[in-house]
């Protein structure tokens, strides 16, 4: 019986998420502040002063790589103020979900 | 290495494979290029000599080398010889150095005095450790005493505990963590196959064509392996992957088919599929005919052997839409994931969301059926694979037999002559190893707030935050009352357990001793001891030897049991390689100087020349299949034979589908899981230590579905209160559809009072396994107070 309930709380809201949301849109992210702008050198993979790499904006980046491409923003060929990635012999899948392996978040402020 | 080459992840590992450095808060650069080798040059100049070791976090068991200078770890860096992981590792490991040089680290012996720790000499300690130990000996028994342990001791350390508490004290209550983490998947292989450990290895990624991923958030709990899983599927679009897990985790992002069951109900889901693939003839007649035979367990509870149709009978219980109807997952995916599951080569690998469950032997033998029935086993590609989330729980625990059940290599407490065996071995009077199993780890712990176990100790592991219901246990170890049984931690850092022991010891950890890791793969790899620990600090295995020795002092354990046989890990791997001798594990080809040299050797390897077993059970392969006990000549390379299941088969098993001990309901509706996230570890005794890894995540939070936060009123940042049957948690929330509705997410890292989310968990257990449900258990929502 509590099973039911749930099952059938689940499926109503799951049914209203269907229609509702499909899937949850990301907010742009914030401009970033200066202090968060990773810089490339132009002979280096990773961001100038920055070991290991971070990526900054922490709030926004725990939710983004949840649920976006992280390429959307970071590929080589987007527009925008995101650091575009210097992987050259990475494939595109690992840069779309497993940036967070080596790159640790950081808050804004740090 | 097949499609995927070393040069290829040795290229890629320029990226990933950085080297850090101790103590360098100031940034660095790294390598020029992605070809480069994969060190950072400052790292790299840093570093006088460089040594081989191995990653103490995850059951990945990542080769690392570690750059030494003046006696001290001043870099780490994946290693690119390294032929699993192949220079490959994720944050944590590289801010290994940092951790072990953090200020906190325990550096004196401390006792409990008017309330308060205060510092000790070990004379001290050590002396009044086995005085307690004896007095609750002699006035209540050996049973009255218990050790719990860890998944990241050392596989000698956990075989000495063993040793010295089964065949020296006379008590089995020995048990440790990996009872949290991984004995339903120990049920699971022993009830299907008749013994433990995966047949399988990493090496069957670089093959599988299709990954069914259960209850396993790979990206962040095992990173390297999701490396490896995305390395296939990026090289060969034809890969796909199938997940089952209620929470969106990053690994649904490139998943093919994603099943999202109610938590507690994917069990019929695993049987729908299998009803899905006998019907569509999709499964393996002579496989099944040469391998495998199906059994029930009867109303009378005694096993009954029945025939594929009986099975597919039971199995119409569970077509996918009934399963539907109760799992919530719709018929159609159901469908998709069995045809793409039968079409193979498939490897399966799960975590805690198959183990962590009162009917996780159920669930992990329900894996096991559909590998079973589609001959998808033993060829390369085609394997059952558990991941583990200890560095040692597999070599260290499971193996070594270091719970209350078992003995080592195999051997169980209830068999006669297993117990006869590990007697002899050990110089123990024949019956000193007891008959009945010890107590698991809720009821040992159950029995230390009963005042029954009267001495206790604790190694490298935090029960006082990872156990389920921890208030209870909490209490348990350090409420104070008359007679309060009497606790030793044994760690390198302060934790939520010293804080309420009666005596704390402070520990080397890691490459501050020399020993053995065994990690998922059966792949044993020796980690040298590099550097000091600090201050009076002492390993784990030094510890021992005193304890026994005192234990020998004072008439408890027989004269020279242990003191006279040895001074060092390398002395009792000897004997440790002689209990394998002749069992499914053995390892009599695994000398110390070989293990020196390379980097793993996975069992069974019967000698110095064999380069160790990829897959078991496979002739050609397996040298069991040559030679010993097991061996059998008539058989052609390739062949396969079970030979430690029932007459050599594995079984499938018909299981009951079963409800969560505590699903959600009208007082408590909401469904609570736990899980990790990338940058911390377990109880994040260590990984808080880093600065860097702290700040990528300060805090605790809880993860709520829009639907919900919408009818509760909460937004992202919002204080949420948590509140379930035995505690509550207050958390900062995070408003995202990574849940079902109805369900919520808390990582299970964070150690303050208001965090402490096993708090709130439920210390239900599943009765085959003794592994508690932290996966599920129903709280109501709230707004809470900042
Ligand atoms: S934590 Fe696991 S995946 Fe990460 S480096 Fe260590 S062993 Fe490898």
């Amino acid at each position: 019986m509590k099973r039911f309930l749930f099952l059938s709380l689940g499926l109503l809201a799951l049914l209203a998420l269907t229609i509702a949301c499909q899937p949850t849109k990301m907010p742009p992210p914030p401009t970033p502040q200066p202090t968060a702008i990773a810089v490339f050198e132009p002979t280096s993979s990773f961001a100038a002063g920055a070991f290991p790499p971070t990526i900054p904006i922490r709030q926004w980046h725990d939710n983004a790589w949840l649920i976006t491409d992280c390429l959307g923003c970071h590929g080589k060929d987007t527009t925008g103020e995101a650091p575009k990635v210097v992987h050259k012999d990475l494939p595109d899948l690992y840069l779309n979900v497993n940036c967070r392996t080596c790159h640790v978040p950081q808050p804004p402020d740090q | 290495m097949n499609d995927i080459t070393r040069r290829d992840f040795i290229k890629w590992s320029a990226m990933a494979a950085v080297a850090t450095m101790a103590g360098c808060s100031a940034p660095q650069q790294s390598a020029p290029a992605p070809q480069a080798q994969p060190t950072a040059r400052p790292t790299v100049e840093a570093a006088k000599e460089w040594h081989k070791s191995v990653c103490r976090f995850c059951g990945t068991g990542c080769g690392v080398q570690l750059g030494i200078t003046d006696g001290k770890l001043v870099a780490l860096r994946g290693d690119p010889e390294h032929p699993t992981t192949k220079g490959l590792v994720c944050a944590k490991s590289l801010f290994l150095p940092k951790i072990v040089y953090s200020p906190d680290r325990l550096t004196k012996p401390q006792i409990r005095k008017a309330g308060k720790l205060v510092d000790a000499t070990w004379e001290e300690a050590m002396t009044l450790v086995a005085d307690k130990f004896t007095d609750a000996i002699k006035t209540s028994g050996p049973d009255s005493v218990a050790y719990y342990g860890s998944g990241q001791a050392l596989a000698e350390e956990s075989y000495l505990a063993n040793r010295l508490f089964k065949g020296g004290i006379g008590t089995n209550n020995v048990d440790g963590n990996p009872r949290l983490c991984m004995a339903s998947a120990v049920g699971g292989y022993t009830t299907t196959y008749g013994k433990d450990e995966p047949m399988g290895s990493y090496d069957d990624i670089d093959h599988a064509r299709t990954f069914f991923l259960i209850g396993s958030n790979t990206a962040e709990a095992h990173p390297v392996i999701f490396d490896r899983i995305l390395d296939r599927k990026s090289k060969n679009p034809n890969v796909q992957i199938i997940l089952v897990d209620p929470r969106k985790t990053p690994v649904r992002r490139v998943t093919d088919v994603y099943l999202d069951p109610i938590p507690g109900y994917d069990l019929d889901i695993f049987h729908a599929m299998a009803y899905v693939i006998i019907q569509e003839k999709l499964h393996d007649p002579a496989f099944i005919e040469k391998h495998a035979i199906f059994r029930k367990v009867d109303a009378d509870g005694k096993n009954v052997d029945v025939t594929l149709d009986e099975y597919f009978k039971f199995l119409e219980a569970f077509t996918p839409e009934k399963a539907a109807e109760r799992c919530g997952v719709p018929a159609t995916k159901i469908r998709q994931a069995a045809r793409m599951f039968a079409q193979g080569p498939t490897m399966s690998l799960w975590c805690m969301g198959l183990n962590q469950r009162t009917v996780g032997v159920f669930a992990n033998n329900l894996i096991h059926n559909l590998h079973l029935i589609t001959g998808q086993f033993g060829k390369p590609g085609a394997t059952p694979f558990s991941l583990t989330g200890q560095p040692n729980a597999c070599g260290g625990v499971r193996d070594t037999g270091s719970l209350s059940h078992l003995l080592p290599y195999g051997r169980v407490i209830a068999n006669a002559d297993h117990r006869a065996q590990m007697e002899k071995l050990w110089g123990a009077p024949a019956g000193k190893i007891k008959p009945a199993d010890g107590l698991n780890t809720i009821d040992m712990f159950k029995a230390l707030g009963e005042d029954k176990i009267k001495a206790m100790i604790i190694i490298t592991t935090n029960p006082g935050q990872s156990l389920p219901n921890a208030n209870k246990y909490r209490d348990a170890m350090g409420k104070d009352r008359p007679n309060k049984p009497f606790v030793v931690s044994v760690d390198a850092y302060p934790t939520r357990t010293t804080e309420l022991a009666d005596v704390v010891l402070p520990a080397a950890m890691w490459s501050e001793k020399e020993g053995v890791f065994g990690m998922s793969e059966r792949r044993y790899q020796l980690m040298p001891k590099l550097i000091n620990a600090p201050g009076e600090g002492r390993s784990d295995f030094d510890i021992l030897l005193d304890f026994a020795k005192r234990l020998e002092d004072r008439g408890i354990v027989e004269k020279g049991y242990i003191s006279s046989k040895f001074k060092t890990t390398a002395d009792i791997w000897l004997e440790m390689m002689e209990a394998s001798r002749n069992t499914a594990y053995d390892f009599t080809g695994m000398s110390r100087e070989r293990m020196k040299k390379e980097r793993g050797i996975r069992w069974p390897v019967l000698d110095e020349t064999h380069p160790g077993t990829n897959r078991r059970f496979v002739k050609g392969d397996d040298p069991l299949l040559d030679k010993g006990p097991f061996a059998d000549a008539n058989l052609k390379p390739g062949d396969i034979k079970i030979y430690t299941g029932a007459n050599n088969k594995a079984i499938v098993w018909l299981r009951p589908s079963k409800d969560p001990a505590e699903p959600a309901d009208k007082d408590f509706p909401f469904v609570l899981s736990t899980g990790r996230v990338l940058e911390h570890w377990h109880t994040a005794t260590m990984t808080m230590k880093a600065p860097e890894l702290r700040r990528a995540q300060p805090e605790a939070y809880c993860e709520v579905h829009p639907l919900d936060a919408e009818k509760l009123g909460i937004k992202t940042g919002d204080m949420i209160k948590l509140t379930s049957r035995r505690g509550d948690v207050t958390v900062r929330t995070r408003v995202i559809d990574t849940t079902r509705p109805g369900m919520v997410f808390v990582p299970m890292h964070w150690y303050e009072d208001n965090a402490l989310i096993n708090k709130v968990t439920i210390d239900a257990y599943d009765p085959a396994s003794r592994q508690p449900e932290f996966k599920v258990c129903a709280v109501k929502v709230e707004k809470g107070k900042a």
